[in-house]
């Protein structure tokens, strides 16, 4: 959940999502360090990193919570994406199955994620564009049909990395409910429990 | 693990908080710095709104700097452009102090101080600066101060000092001289100033022009655009709205009601005579040393004192007395608003006036740098008679000015030429320097702007501190004759003091390369006692008393001299510095913003703790029923820079943090950086943490994940296998009884073939369920092995020694027979590996052991012996239970167990016969039995359980009385 602290900075917990190789792990090392790896292990967990970003007149500083796609672990993302309040879903343009997995995950978190979740569809790997399989129409529509934000980037680029990013920061204070007073707890999520049992049993 | 979808629950990300978590962990620097960067973000909206914004100022004008002229209605007939007048224009076209300002100051210059360097540029800037002992006297008619103030050359500061600003009589020191003289002298600077024509200015302004357009280049809607006529007339406007300065200096004034009165109707000047402060409050008790000696509250010469009601009266008497003066004044300023109307240009607004008896001080600037003239403070302090009154002493103005803070200390030294004098002088110095104190808002002090003289940047010292010449006087004379400045120089006191250490030390002077400018014939250029001696003259040695001195690295001093005004004893003093001041640069500011940014995320991720495991996977191997996996281990090495501390947490946040089957030790702890910590991991499987059937269906196979967290350093997942090696135990009746090879080759397959379904034992004999073809059908293999085992008579010894021990039956003495395992545990799992594999019981197998085996297969079993429905009735009348004990136990049996309860019922009968006179009682078989059949729920209630244990004793009673 986007946590508005004093004065209008943003507290947001982001997810990444998406099948194993999709290039979760290596999008967020490129954002967060700048670096990027040819041989990125295979994440098994969550690895925690936060960042800071300044847009308009707020700062968002994103706690992003990078997950195993690694389809054994799928029944732990609940954890993970429940309070967020952005998700980041990928997928490899190179890989089908991949593209076929993400519009799954977009689904279960459309049915189960919280309800003001900015979502945003990323196309990675889009410097292999000879091995391209999903085009870019595909996921476009795909992603306007559901209301999500789209954008192809290339970890290894570095290609539309940062404007994933951006473009949720600018997202979230919309989306972000008006702050209440106890907004101001960094800890609101626990409060916001009742609201979204609703929208979570399936 | 799916069912955690369902459940409404937000997952326990929240434990980690970093913002708090760090907290603990940063240097605090750091934190304070992070937490800078995001306050000062939002204020930088601000920094493009610096100026020239209408300020909301209800509630905002709270700093004593803004404490002057608000909000009351243009009063007419008040013309004077006063220091009041400065100090309310400044007011006005002060940027409001919103939070965000504030917040944004703070930080600018708080946190962020140490990197100034990083976002300012300096801006160059002129001081000029004059100081005149004026012996007590007003301007004479037709003085002009171009040449003191150097109009021609116009510098961006004026800084002028009057000593002796009014005679220094006891009047004037106790109750002062009602601010007129200094009004006058204010007057006469600022027609110099504001009214000198601009086209007879040299070109020294340009540069300084360049600047402020570049300036305004970098602070987008920073200015107004200078000279257009739009600004003209904004300007007029805002000069109606600065007549009303003083009386509204004086409304703001705390407690100051009386003073207020006094000014309304009149101009308003000089109610305050001796304390003009054009930052403090007026008669409010705030001020410091200087105030206080000059109002009175300090003891008077006659040992009275006077307080401030009857001082106010007092003043007020003597204001209207001095009506003519007024008048006179009126008409003064009356002529300099017509110049001002008449097309010249308003180029300096005052933005600072202090008075202390005769010493008096003001400040001036160049209307385009007012709006960064901020946070203005004066500051007197008296040192005269008895070491407090204002006869003698500084008043003392602080500023900042973009973001460099200038002092400007006018002082009156002690005078006189008697030994030692100097070293009072010099003490004089010391004290006042000790004394000076810039009252702060909580605000200002967190803007950590100067308080005392030596916090400043750029500090300059003005006035006449009346050091002489340590010279005979014919020597002095001669000397000043030849113009020899350097043999005098060598023995001014001043210099003599310095260099001995004794006063201004690390201060500097420019070179004296003028005339001593006291003592004069007034209106001549003749020194006093020089011949001829005039009547009644004394002889005073010729000294520089007027002197400026300046300690800071961006003064350069341009020019020292004085000017030949010739109205009392001393020629004024002036001179002209350049400095600088930095200014905020909002480009590189945000830059350095993002930078911290940047520094602070990253020092934030260094300070998380990273860790890996290792194994990844931990393998159990073969699990059996019962019997725990010898512990794998589970390395956490911390390969961060800090502690780590980790825990095991539920896939869904709320649940046990691992698998019932699964044993992790410790849950949770802590790793030293660079350290490995060895968790071990075990399985234990058995009916009450798995459902066996499920884990036969998945091919035998184990599996569980856990979660650990190590606390802000994300979460790792361990998946933890293991191999089930299939056994009777926890499988239903059904499925045991159903499959006649030995268990451990039971596989998915048979699971699903092999019948479940109680309907069809009953279908099988078409509808009628015969005890024999029950028995049959339902009695697995393994409990007629284990009855069997003890039906042996060479068992009944392992009977018997079984009911010693009542209720406790498994874990009887070490068996007589030496061969079997010494733990009972080991032995029964011995028993229960024979059962599952088809192999013989190991030789030695204990009745006891085998009694215990099948106890605790009959716990295992998934489905209870009598239907709940029938439990229930028991245990809600067990008086009427224990009459029908027989005929409501057939009627609850499930009937797949049917078969298995007789069987189990005739055995244990018969063992009761065939024991009773070794000691097998019933009452011993009858509390095992119980367990089983009423399960372990409530056998901790004691009544409950004898009930339940005497019930199931009428059972076995009635079997053996048979
Ligand atoms: N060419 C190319 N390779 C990429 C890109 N992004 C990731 N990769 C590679 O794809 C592989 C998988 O990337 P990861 O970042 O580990 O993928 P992931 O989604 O985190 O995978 P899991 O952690 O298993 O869920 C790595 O070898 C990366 O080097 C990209 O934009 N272009
Ligand atoms: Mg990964």
């Amino acid at each position: 959940m986007a946590t508005p602290g004093a004065g209008g900075n943003l507290q947001a917990k982001l997810v990444l999502l998406g099948d194993m190789g999709a290039g979760k792990s290596s999008l967020v090392l490129r954002f967060v360090k700048g670096q990027f790896f040819d041989y990125q292990e295979s994440t098994i967990g969550a690895a925690f990193l936060t960042q800071t970003v300044a847009v308009n007149d707020v700062t968002v500083k994103f706690e992003i919570w990078d997950t195993a796609g690694q389809e054994r672990y799928h029944s732990l993302a609940p954890m993970y994406y429940r309070g967020a309040a952005a998700a980041i879903v990928v997928y490899d343009i190179t890989n089908t199955e991949s593209f076929t997995r993400a519009k799954n995950w977009v689904r279960e978190l459309q049915r189960q994620g919280n309800p003001n979740l900015v979502i945003a569809l990323a196309g990675n790997k889009a410097d292999l564009a000879s091995k391209r399989k999903v085009e870019t129409e595909e996921g476009q529509s795909y992603a306007d049909e559901n209301g999500l934000f789209f954008i192809e980037t290339s970890a290894k680029s570095a290609q539309n990395v940062n404007e994933v990013f951006y473009e949720i920061a600018r997202k979230l204070p919309k989306a972000a409910p008006a702050p209440q007073p106890q907004g101001l707890n960094l800890n609101a999520q626990g409060r916001t429990q009742p609201k979204r049992s609703c929208c979570s049993t399936s | 693990m799916r069912v955690s979808l369902r459940k409404p629950h937000i997952a326990g990300i929240t434990v980690l908080k970093p913002i708090e978590h760090q907290g603990n962990r940063w240097p605090k620097r750091q934190a304070r710095m992070f937490a800078a960067t995001q306050e000062i973000f939002r204020a930088q909206q601000y920094l493009r709104k610096w100026v020239g914004k209408a300020a909301p100022q209800a509630g905002s004008n709270d700093s004593p700097s803004s404490r002057g002229a608000l909000g009351s209605p243009k009063k007419e007939g008040t013309t004077s452009p006063t220091s009041a007048e400065a100090q309310s224009r400044w007011d006005n076209d002060q940027e409001e102090e919103s939070p965000r300002t504030l917040l944004r100051r703070k930080v600018i210059r708080g946190e962020l101080r140490e990197l100034r360097s990083e976002f300012t540029d300096t801006l160059d800037l002129s001081i000029h600066v004059a100081t005149w002992n004026v012996n007590g006297r007003r301007p004479p008619d037709g003085l002009e101060l171009d040449e003191l103030l150097d109009v021609e050359n116009p510098a961006d500061i004026y800084v002028v000092g009057f000593q002796e600003i009014v005679p220094l009589n006891a009047n004037s020191v106790l109750i002062g001289d009602m601010g007129e003289a200094a009004a006058r002298w204010e007057a006469l600077i600022h027609e110099t100033l504001v009214a000198y024509p601009a086209d007879k200015e040299s070109g020294g302004m340009e540069a300084q022009k360049n600047a402020d357009e570049k300036l305004r280049g970098q602070e987008p809607g920073g200015d107004l655009p200078e000279g257009g006529p739009d600004s003209e007339a904004a300007d007029d406007a805002q000069r109606g709205d600065d007549e009303r300065g003083v009386e509204n200096e004086e409304k703001k004034g705390g407690g100051a009601k009386a003073g207020a009165e006094i000014s309304r109707g009149e101009d308003g000047r000089g109610n305050d005579a001796a304390e003009r402060s054009s930052g403090g409050l007026p008669n409010g008790g705030s001020e410091t040393g200087g105030t206080e000696s000059a109002v009175g509250t300090g003891p008077e010469a006659d040992g009275t004192s006077v307080d401030s009601t009857d001082l106010i009266e007092t003043l007020e008497a003597d204001w209207h007395a001095d009506a003519s003066a007024k008048e006179k004044l009126d008409r003064v300023e009356g002529e300099r608003d017509l110049r001002a109307a008449n097309g010249a240009t308003r180029r300096y607004v005052q933005v600072a006036s202090k008075q202390m008896v005769g010493v008096h001080v003001c400040v001036w600037v160049r209307k385009e740098i007012r709006k960064h003239v901020r946070s203005v403070q004066t500051s007197a302090v008296g040192v005269g008679l008895l070491g407090v009154l204002g006869n003698k002493g500084s008043v003392s103005v602080s500023l900042l000015l973009h973001e460099s803070t200038l002092c400007f200390v006018c002082s009156h030294l002690t005078s006189g030429d008697a030994e030692g004098d100097e070293s009072r002088r010099s003490g004089d110095v010391s004290e006042i320097t000790r004394r000076t104190y810039f009252t702060r808002s909580l605000a200002e002090q967190q803007q950590n702007l100067p308080a005392t003289i030596g916090e400043h940047d750029q500090r300059i010292w003005l006035g006449d501190l009346n050091y002489r010449i340590a010279l005979p006087d014919e020597e002095v004379r001669e000397a000043v004759k030849k113009q020899d400045w350097e043999t005098l120089v060598e023995s001014d006191q001043l210099r003599l003091e310095q260099n001995a250490k004794q006063v201004f030390v690390d201060w500097q002077e420019g070179k004296i390369d003028f005339a001593p400018t006291y003592k004069y014939c007034p209106g001549t250029d003749r020194y006093v006692g020089t011949d001829p001696i005039a009547e009644g003259e004394k002889r005073r040695t010729p000294a520089w008393c007027d002197r400026v001195l300046w300690k800071g690295d961006y003064l350069t001093q341009l020019k020292y001299g004085r000017a030949e005004l010739r109205t009392g004893d001393h020629r004024p003093v002036k001179a002209r510095f350049a400095t600088k001041a930095d200014v905020i640069v909002p480009e590189k500011l945000e830059a350095l913003l993002a930078k911290l940014r940047a520094k602070a995320d990253a020092d934030e991720m260094n300070s998380r703790p990273v860790c890996s495991l290792s194994p990844q996977i931990v393998h159990l191997g073969d699990i059996r029923y019962g019997v725990p996996t010898p512990p794998q281990p589970l390395q956490i090495h911390n390969n961060g820079a800090v502690r780590a501390e980790f825990a095991f947490v539920d896939v869904g946040g709320s649940g046990p943090p691992c698998p019932p089957w699964l044993t992790v030790t410790p849950l949770k702890g802590e790793v030293a950086a660079g350290e490995v910590l060895e968790v071990s991991v075990s399985a234990r499987v058995d009916s009450a943490s798995v459902d066996v059937e499920a884990v036969i269906e998945r091919e035998n196979a184990l599996e569980g994940i856990l979660v650990l967290r190590v606390h802000g350093g994300g979460d790792h997942f361990v998946s933890v296998t293991g191999n089930y090696l299939p056994s009777s135990w926890g499988l239903r009746l059904t499925k045991l009884a159903a499959f006649s090879e030995p268990v451990r080759g039971l596989t998915r397959v048979d699971l699903g073939r092999v019948g479940d379904n109680d309907g069809e034992v009953k279908n099988a004999v078409t509808g009628q369920v015969s005890k024999e073809v029950a028995m049959g059908q339902t009695v697995p293999k393994e409990v007629i092995r284990l009855l069997d085992h003890l039906m042996q008579p060479e068992q009944a010894g392992g009977a018997d020694s079984m009911a010693t021990k009542d209720g406790d039956a498994a874990k009887g003495r070490s068996p007589e027979n030496g061969e079997e395992a010494e733990d009972p545990e080991a032995a029964q799992a011995a028993v229960r590996e024979s059962l599952d594999t088809g192999a013989d019981f190991p030789p030695g197998t204990s009745g006891r052991t085998a009694l215990a085996a099948l106890f605790s297969f009959l716990a295992a079993l998934p489905e209870p012996l009598l239907s709940k429905s029938i439990l229930t009735a028991i245990e809600a009348d067990f008086a009427t239970a224990k009459r029908e004990a027989v005929v409501l136990v057939e009627q609850g049996l499930v009937p797949s167990h049917y078969g298995m309860y007789e069987l189990l019922m005739t055995s244990f009968a018969e063992l009761l016969n065939r024991g009773a006179e070794k000691g097998l009682s019933s009452q011993a078989l009858a509390s095992e039995l119980a367990d089983v059949i009423f399960g372990r729920s409530g056998v901790k209630e004691d009544k409950r359980r004898k009930q339940r244990v005497q019930f199931v004793k009428q059972l076995l009673d009635d079997r053996t009385n048979l």
